[in-house]
């Protein structure tokens, strides 16, 4: 069956319409390599061919574990293009996490780079059950290989497939280092509609150039794929080291002329440090936005002065439901440390607040967001037990409940209509008796001159209730830990104030380039729990 | 200081506390950015590890992928950094 020209369903049909608009015009960069639209499209149709020639049907699960490179791009759109579901495997994570992956997912197929041929070992060692390994030498494995000079033989047309686009596209698994993964689903459906809406909200078009800073597992990356190849974009990969040096990653932004760079606080934070952005050109740079956690006011200031030109935007929005709101930073307060607002719902979304009973709370009360959008996934992959509490179904016209997710994130409406973020609801604890948001404790925190970047956690202790802990890396050097202590003093309820407060050079990250609070957390357990037991 | 060369004492750190129990052990020309042996958090250890040990500074701009690619370009880097230092 042939497709409408017109007709846009499944994800990968955005790579199609701009190989057929513009073959030529570029639609990735990776270091000094490069692909066309058409290009990459036809190595994308030939890696479907493989793995529609090995027996792959629709909806199986494909696995990435690739570090970042143009074969990830190609994995993506050549495991869509063959009516597959993609699921990226951290490249960095221990073998034993790739194995969860592959086993909970019911993977029985990966496309490998030469780079994690060490985790493949790992996995053959213990058994795991594969059929084709993508990218590989024949080598001493139990599984089907073929390498990608082979694959390079096969049609440039893609098979003909008979996925809808209410079937799955990708799984991604959150990425925390503690506590079990969780696969989010999502369709051709969802992941179609946030790219037409980032790429609409932000006037994305071919001449724009897009960081791709995000790894494949972080939903970041879907923007910076699907909204670019949505627009006809140019996509530039970022080499996975940059992301650790500040002055590296401020090279790239100005050598490859980024029009648009999505990324999260973390690395506006440190290229905001004294040294990194000085003399050097991004006149080209129209559009910074960021997500993933929230971005301290100060810092926002800090690196704004050095984009004076480009626009900034907050993006927030749960894996499970894309974008959901953005604010468009017009002004920050030249002083204090209130939050940065999440804005707006997108077009085609609405954002419910409500209380512990699900009813809808006053204007500027506190309440859980509630998210209805087409771009909302589908479930959590296997995991029934969770599916029923992270959805609200709403019967308010009879017939089909309205369906929304439950973020789980405390926020409140200001007085101008936008959205103010207050912190996780899990986040939210008792002290002593009195309701505690952590990320409000953390906020302020991040507000005195000499804080750099703060993290706050529970720990249980010996009574069975919780002291309240910070961690603190320092800009400057100029304040103690006691003046710390003394300022939060000065600023919050006493039940509010950390029991203990000490500094690091750097905080644990999560693969996304989130601060890993649970690790601090499970560290702090076992300090505590050796310490005063 | 104790005279020891720069790459070993650097060599040493990485392999006996950075390293650590991940059962990797590094030579001064193995890419320790590229394949991710060091993530971020290393490279901030690095960074406080070289300033306490060898009292030099380490400014932000300088820490780029080309003077962490290996020890024995680290090694380089703070070769001239002590230079300067003792120059001034």
């Amino acid at each position: 069956m042939t497709r409408s020209a017109a007709m846009t369903y499944l994800l990968p049909h955005l790579l199609e319409r701009s190989a057929e608009a513009q073959p030529d015009h570029p639609a990735l960069r990776f270091r000094d390599e490069s692909l066309t639209y058409s290009a990459l499209h036809a190595r994308a149709a030939q890696l479907a061919n493989a793995l529609t020639a090995d027996g792959m049907e629709k909806g199986d699960r494909v696995g990435i574990l690739l570090n970042k490179g143009l074969e990830s791009a190609v994995a993506l759109y050549g495991i869509m293009l063959a009516g597959g579901v993609y699921v990226p495997i951290d490249p960095f994570a221990p073998p034993a996490r790739a194995e969860f992956v592959i086993r909970d997912c019911g993977i029985r197929r990966l496309i490998l780079g030469e780079r994690t041929r060490s985790t493949l070992e790992a996995l053959a060692a213990n058994d795991v059950p594969l059929d084709l390994v993508v990218g590989l030498e024949d080598g001493d494995f139990p599984y089907r290989t073929i390498s990608w000079e082979s694959v390079a033989t096969l049609p440039v047309t893609p098979p003909s497939v008979s996925a809808t686009e209410l079937d799955l596209c990708y799984v991604l698994y959150t990425s925390g280092s503690t506590g079990t993964p969780k696969g989010i689903m999502h369709t051709h459906r969802s992941a179609l509609s946030w790219a037409e809406v980032s790429a609409a909200a932000y006037q994305l078009s071919p001449r724009d150039v897009i960081s791709n800073y995000a790894p494949l597992h972080f939903d970041l990356s879907t923007l910076d794929f699907f909204g670019g190849a949505c627009a006809g974009a140019t996509t530039v990969i970022i080499p996975e080291e940059h992301t650790k040096f500040p002055a590296s990653l401020a090279g790239l932004v100005e050598e490859e002329q980024l029009t648009v760079f999505y990324t999260v606080p973390m690395a506006l934070i440190q290229l905001a440090q004294p040294g990194i952005m000085d003399g050097r050109d991004f006149s080209k740079l129209r559009l910074v936005l960021f997500g993933g956690e929230p971005m301290p006011v100060k810092h926002l200031r800090e690196i704004m002065t050095h984009l004076p030109d480009a626009e900034f935007v907050n993006v927030y929005g749960p894996t499970e439901t894309n974008g959901c709101t953005h604010y468009r930073v017009t002004e920050v307060p030249a002083a204090g440390s209130a939050p940065l607002p999440i804005g707006r719902p997108y077009p085609n979304v609405e954002a419910l607040v409500v209380d512990d009973d699900s009813k809808p709370v006053d204007d500027g009360a506190t309440g859980e967001l509630l998210i209805r959008t087409p771009t909302m996934m589908r479930g959590y992959w296997g995991r029934d037990d969770l599916n029923e509490g992270a959805f609200y179904r709403r019967n308010q016209f009879g017939g089909l409940p309205e369906v929304f997710h439950r973020t789980g994130d405390l926020v409140a409406a200001r007085e101008d209509g936008t959205l103010a973020f207050l912190g996780r609801r899990d986040r939210q604890i008792k002290s002593r008796g009195n309701r505690v948001e952590l990320d409000e404790v953390e906020a302020v925190l991040v507000g005195h001159d000499d804080v750099r970047e703060a993290a706050v956690y529970a720990v249980p202790d010996v009574n069975g209730s919780l002291e309240i802990q910070a961690a603190v890396i320092l800009s400057g050097t100029a304040v103690s830990e006691t003046d710390l202590l003394a300022y939060l003093r000065g600023v919050l309820p006493s039940y509010a104030v950390p029991g203990s407060l000490h500094t690091e050079d750097a905080f644990p990250r999560t693969s996304s380039g989130k601060i890993d609070r649970l690790a601090l957390q499970a560290q702090a357990s076992v300090a505590y729990a050796s310490v005063k037991l | 200081m104790t005279g020891e060369p720069l790459e070993t004492a650097l060599l040493r750190y990485v392999n006996q506390d950075l390293l650590a129990g991940l059962g990797a052990e590094i030579g001064g020309d193995d890419e320790i950015v590229l394949d991710g042996t060091v993530d971020s958090l290393g490279v901030a250890r690095l960074i406080g590890f070289i300033e306490a040990e060898f009292a030099v500074a380490v400014p932000a701009e300088h820490v780029t992928i080309e003077n962490f690619r290996t020890i024995k370009t680290l090694a380089g880097y703070l070769q001239g950094r002590v230079d300067e230092g003792s120059a001034s």
